[in-house]
This record gives C-alpha cells, structure tokens and sequence, in this order.
C-alpha cells in the first residue's frame, strides 16, 4: 500500500499517466498510477497556486484504496464522462471546493470493515456498495440517483441517504444499518425501492429509529421482496404507494398526511405483518388503505392496539391478535375483516383502589 | 477537522447531514448556519425533482 498525490492541476487520472501522481504532497512526479491497494489524495498542493483544476478520469474503473480530497484552496472537478470510479477504502470529499461530474458509477468494494463514506455536498450518478464482508458507515449525508447494495453492510449511522431513482437490492449477502438513520427513496414507478434479491438481504435498526420514506409526487412501489425491514415505512408524498410482497415492518406511518390525501395499497393475496401501525390520515385528507387489485390483503399484528383516524379502507383483512380500530372518523369502503371502526376504548381507569402516603 | 452535525425537519422527514471543516476553517457560524442551509435546500430540490437517470453535477 502507497500513498499517492495528485499534483500539477489539471490532468488525466488514466491507466498510464504518472506525470500527475507524486509520492509525496506537492513532490515530484512519476509516481505509479495508483492501484487498487493506494490512498489517493487531493490537497492544497494539487493545483497550480490557488487555481481550479479538473481531474479526469479515464480508462475506466479508475480504482484506488481510500480516496481523500481535502484541504483544497482551489476548487476540484473530478470528471469522467461514463468512466467508474472503485474505491477500496473510505471515502472523502470536502464541504467546499470540489465538484463532481464523472458520470460513471462509483463501487465501494472493501471487502473489511470501518470504511467511512463522506461526500457531504456531492451527488453521485451510481452508487454500488458490493465487498463481500465489508462494511461502511456514513459520515455525512449521502445522495445518488441509483444506489446498489450488493455485497457488505450499509450503515446510515444516523444520516440521511437518498436515492433519487431508486434503491435496489443484488445478489449477495447485504445488511442495510439504519441507527437512527433515514433512506430517502424519491423516484417514482415500479421499482423506486427494489429488493430485486431478497436472498440474505437483513436489515438491522440499531441505535434509534430507521425509516425507509418513499416521497414521489407520483405513483411508486415498495418492492418488499418478503423480507424483514426493522425500521419505519413512511408515505411521505402524494403518489400512491404500493407494496408488494409479504413483508414485516417495524412501524408504517404516514408523514403526508399534513399535506394531502393519499394512498397506501398493498398486493392482494399478500399478508404484511407490522410491530406497530401509526399510518393515518388527517380530516379532510383520509389515507386510503386498499388493494392493488379486486381482491384482499392481510394485515397483521400481533398485539396491542391500533390506534388509527381518518383512513379510507377496502378489501383489508386486519388480523394477528392486536385490535385494529380505524377511528371513529375512517369510512369502510368494503370488503374489510377484522377492521373495527371506532376510537379505541379509553384506557381501564383501573379498580378504584390505590394508596395514600402522608 | 472539525465534525457539525445537523438536521432539519420537513415535511419530507428529518435531513440529517454533517459538515466535516478543517480546524482552522475561520467561518462565522453565520456562514456555518447558511452551509448547512445550502445543504438542506439542494437536498430538498433533489428529493423533490421529477427523478432522472442523471443528475447534474454540483460545485460547492
């Protein structure tokens, strides 16, 4: 493992270009093209004075071990067009002075734990975490179009990590680590959230309360894949949301609900089994809870009490032990079991008997 | 470097992010406050854009 700087301003980060790369920061050049097994650094002593500079990359993957750009005092494109990027270890980028505008995707593929992604106010084009045995934890917001988790543990630790077309899941053992964390998924259609491999796909709360929030104006899809989500499912926009799949959830809520009416629809045949259930609308904006199709859905929990308002419900079967009152301001659509559609009964005032202390 | 957590609360759920600044960095926590601001505002645009495959690139 070596350390290489990137020197000189503005240059191509190819296969063969060592006029660029020093061994040292702002030392001479010729330095090897940085592998797989390098730290690569980008610093005050990247550029020519304080001036920009653009590093391209080319011959794609460019590959590194961590990859830091930091201490910048002019600003850093780091551009490509359709070249990769894979990073082996963590991941810098500073709050200032660094542009992205590589369009290929970028793979993080430590295949060991304690790697960081920091890439504060960047966006990435693709996101792929895919080391078998790795293990990354945010230190700053993460934002991507597509975001890939295929092999190794991502761990929002508490962040916010947003995929603007969408999440989805391949073929390999993957934890997503919420601990307090929020998965932002904002794109709409079929596939805005797509456990496409739900074989060894786990999720793990952590510390706090983990929330998957699907927020497309339009209509979108929670592709449940049957697995166990340990966190919260949250309608936070107007476009319906449809979840397929016989999924367990932690917690479903409802944040729309202080802007509009909107749906929650599941596949029919389907049973979705919850810990808790806080999803419900406001008064003149029910939260529909329906079928996808002319036919039933199960919903189930095991105990304790539902405690739900405003919802408009059809052709759901509510089971699993707990009481599931809709509220006395819901309306029964029809085709309903199990739904009770009242306020929940006030809490026992007890027997009467307690003690005084003087 | 120096590590500021924040968050704010909208009605898209709770953003929550960190600003990673070298030790000397000398803002004013005006210019802190107005960071952390930018960050919130650009991730609210792209949360709230008709999605795309490609999303334009950013300068900070």
């Amino acid at each position: 493992m070596a350390d290489r700087y990137w020197i000189l301003g503005t240059g191509t980060w190819s296969s063969t270009n060592t006029v660029n790369w020093s061994a040292s920061s702002g030392g001479a050049g010729g330095a090897s093209v940085p592998t797989a097994s390098d730290n690569v650094f980008f610093d005050a002593n990247s550029n020519v004075g304080i001036g920009a500079f653009t590093c391209t990359m080319a011959d794609t993957p460019r590959v590194c071990n961590d990859f830091t750009a930091s201490g910048l005092d002019g600003v850093m494109t780091l551009a490509g067009s359709s070249i990769g990027l894979t990073v082996s270890g963590s991941f810098f980028t500073p709050a200032t002075n660094f542009s992205r505008t590589y369009t290929g995707t970028t793979t993080f593929n430590a295949t060991t734990t304690g790697k960081t992604i920091t890439t504060q106010a960047i966006s990435l084009i693709s996101g792929n975490f895919n080391g078998v045995g790795g293990g990354w934890s945010l230190a700053s917001a993460f934002t991507c179009s597509t975001l890939t988790l295929t092999n190794g543990t991502f761990d929002l630790a508490g962040y916010t990590s947003s995929s603007s077309v969408r999440f989805v899941t391949a073929g390999g053992t993957k934890n997503l680590t919420f601990n307090g964390g929020t998965l932002f998924c904002s794109g709409s259609g079929a596939f805005a959230f797509n456990n496409a491999a739900p074989s060894n796909f786990t999720t793990t709360a952590g510390i706090g309360t983990g929330t998957i929030s699907m927020t497309a104006a339009t209509a979108k899809t929670f592709v449940g894949g049957g697995s166990t989500f340990n966190c919260t499912l949250n309608q936070g926009g107007a476009g319906a949301l449809t979840i397929t799949g016989s999924n367990t959830f932690s917690n479903i809520t409802n944040t729309y609900k202080v802007t509009g009416a909107t749906s929650i629809l599941f596949t029919a045949g389907t049973t979705s089994t919850f810990t808790d259930w806080n999803a419900s609308g406001e008064s003149t904006r029910l939260l529909t809870i329906g079928s996808v199709t002319a036919a039933s859905h199960t919903l189930s929990k095991a105990s304790g009490t539902v405690s739900s308002d405003f919802l408009s419900i059809s052709r759901s079967t509510a089971t699993g032990g707990a009481g599931w009152y809709a509220g006395a301001n819901s309306t029964d659509g029809g085709n309903n079991l199990g739904w009770i559609f009242t306020a929940p009964p006030a809490p026992s005032a007890g027997n009467g008997n307690f003690l005084v202390f003087f | 470097m120096v590590k500021i957590d924040f968050s704010f609360h909208s009605q898209y759920g709770t953003f929550a992010d960190a600003l990673h600044l070298p030790d000397d960095h000398g803002l004013t926590q005006d210019e802190i406050n107005a960071m952390q601001q930018q960050r919130f505002d650009n991730w609210v645009a792209i949360i709230t854009a008709p999605p795309t495959e490609e999303t334009p690139s950013e300068e900070v």
